[in-house]
């Protein structure tokens, strides 16, 4: 019986030693090694002097702020006489200025989108998928420039696009706490997933089964105050008929969620013990007999509350953990979701009880459907 | 700081330090040694790409190992998305048992490999780093509780493989206490 601390001290001190990579040798990997970061340190050393006195205070920046709309003239454009003091100038800057988006809800999208030659930009998105789940995408970036320049914003926008004309729109913004360089390759690219709601603008009700397209505009804020757009190529797609709720108002609920030996997951959750109002939280679980990435997988959890065996209220929410290792079990979020009384009023008090329902598509498989429940939950 | 300064000291780096920077990344990587050859080389990058003033091989050799946990965090968030997905319902993956583990004498990387990234990170951090838990906190941009619920896991799955860890477990049992 041997401590962890001594395992990992034996592993790392006196283990084996590693393999060489293609670089073969030491003299050729330092060559390597120093030539990167000489290139780095040079990049660096570009905007730095690019940007002047004002600006190397931001580098000390623990948070910015984010405005939209004009920005105002960069502290290193003033005139030396009258520039403010690091301090001034480090309060001044912390709100970085990102333009006005470019794809506005019910407004049709701009004939010449924006291009970069300098900014490598590709995204993957679903070509399909039912009405009233989301659009999962990945964005991948990188520059192209000799000299890349180091990134304090990105600004992502996601449009859900029919005959012209923006439908349905998200957008995010990423910050760093001080300029992030880009990476020089697309092998390098850094990269960012997440799903759009396929829905109204401003209605959150689902899209209509029909032809769309999936249009991402991207605007990156540079440590000199730069800005550089540039719209992605639109991804077709096709929002299906909605999938049918596995536990759908009025149904009847089973007396028990079925246990199946062979499921490779399963689902459980802590769930709050009253409603607060339609807004229930819980936690899921997921457990799995082999390791599994469900970033992509995964689609929204279904939460169904029952009373006397029917269902009564209906909900959906991203609530499942992103990764399950080997035989383990993983938490999701605390979420929070809004039930919606099947009704259309309200919820009668008493003792009910809550399914969770998730739907996993493992590629080039069937979808697997699984069903947890039935936990207590008290309505006041 | 010109080339000069810093040049020697990466590659004193890389000729003396790389063989025990690469273990340690594999701790990370969950013992791939390839992988963890890459991350090191990153870290390196990014460490001395920074512009600091790195003249000591031993300090320099720190902010490289806490680049390594950077790069490592970073590539993970990267990864998550749907290239290189692993099957759904894919064979299960072999989960060596206690038993297993005693006879075969596994590699406590193997075991480590089973854990989910940021319980990995946890585990280097606390067991081999020797980090509080409010370090470790503040190095991952968690909450000391997250931080000591991922420990506690952590340690649970780890014994499940390894068998008992008396050290470890009795740091968590501790922990739990305190909190009573």
């Amino acid at each position: 019986m041997r401590d962890l601390r001594s395992r990992l001290h034996d592993v790392v001190d006196v283990g084996e030693t590693p393999p060489r990579g293609a670089t073969a040798t030491d003299d050729v990997l330092v060559e390597v090694l120093t030539a990167r970061v000489r290139r780095r340190r040079g990049a660096r050393a570009a905007a730095a002097g690019a940007l002047g006195v004002a600006t190397v205070a931001a580098v000390a920046w623990a948070g910015l702020a984010v405005g939209r709309g004009t920005a105002p003239a960069p502290p290193a454009t003033q005139p030396a006489e009258t520039a403010p003091t690091p301090t001034e100038a480090a309060a001044d800057d912390r709100t970085i200025y990102v333009p006005d988006s470019l794809l506005a809800c019910g407004e049709p999208v701009p004939p010449d989108l924006p291009v970069h030659p300098d900014l490598g930009l590709v995204v993957e998105a679903a070509a399909s998928v039912p009405s009233g789940e989301r659009v999962p995408w990945t964005l991948r970036w990188w520059s192209e420039a000799d000299e890349p320049p180091d990134v304090l914003a990105l600004d992502i926008q996601v449009a859900v696009v029919q005959d012209g004309v923006v439908v349905g729109s998200t957008q995010g913004l990423v910050t760093y706490d001080r300029g992030e360089p880009l990476p020089t390759s697309e092998a390098e690219a850094l990269e960012l997933s997440d799903a759009t709601e396929a829905a109204r603008c401003g209605l959150f009700r689902p899209l209509p089964a029909g032809e769309y397209s999936t249009l991402v505009v991207v605007t990156l804020v540079t440590a000199d105050r730069e800005t550089v757009r540039a719209a992605a190529p639109p991804r077709a797609l096709t929002v299906t008929e909605a999938r049918p709720r596995v536990l759908a108002c009025g149904d009847l609920a089973p007396m028990d969620a079925p246990v199946d030996a062979a499921a490779p997951l399963t689902l459980d959750a802590t769930t709050a013990d009253t409603l607060d109002g339609d807004a229930l939280t819980l936690t899921a679980r997921v457990t799995s007999a082999s390791v599994v990435d469900l970033a992509w997988q995964r689609r929204d959890a279904e939460v169904v509350l029952t009373r006397s065996g029917l269902v009564v209220a209906t909900g959906r929410a991203d609530l499942l953990p992103t990764e399950v290792a080997a035989g383990a079990t993983a938490a999701g979020p605390e979420a929070t979701v809004r039930l919606e009384p099947c009704d259309g009023q309200g919820l009668e008090p008493g003792r009910h009880e809550v399914w969770l329902h998730a739907t996993f598509d493992p590629p080039g498989r069937e979808p697997l459907e699984v069903l947890a429940g039935r936990w207590p939950v008290d309505v006041e | 700081m010109g080339e000069a300064a810093w040049a020697p000291v990466l590659e004193r780096l890389v000729r003396e330090r790389r063989p025990a920077l690469v273990r340690y990344a594999a701790l990370l990587t969950g013992g791939d040694l390839r992988d963890a050859d890459d991350l090191v080389q990153g870290a390196l990058v990014r460490t001395f790409g920074r512009g600091r003033p790195l003249r000591e091989v031993a300090a320099a050799e720190a902010y490289v190992r806490q680049a390594v946990l950077r790069v490592f965090l970073d590539g993970c968030r990267r990864r998550r998305h749907w290239h290189g997905l692993r099957h759904l319902v894919g064979v299960p993956e072999a989960v060596p048992t206690a038993t297993a583990a005693a006879e075969d004498g596994i590699d406590v990387r193997a075991a480590l490999a089973v854990l989910r990234p940021r319980l990995r990170a946890c585990v280097v951090l606390r067991y081999y780093d020797d980090l509080t838990v409010p370090e470790i906190a503040e190095r991952l941009g968690l909450a000391p509780g997250t931080v000591k619920r991922y420990l506690s896991d952590a340690v649970a799955e780890l014994e499940v493989l390894l068998g008992p860890l008396p050290d470890a477990h009795t740091e968590v049992v501790a922990v739990q206490e305190e909190e009573r």
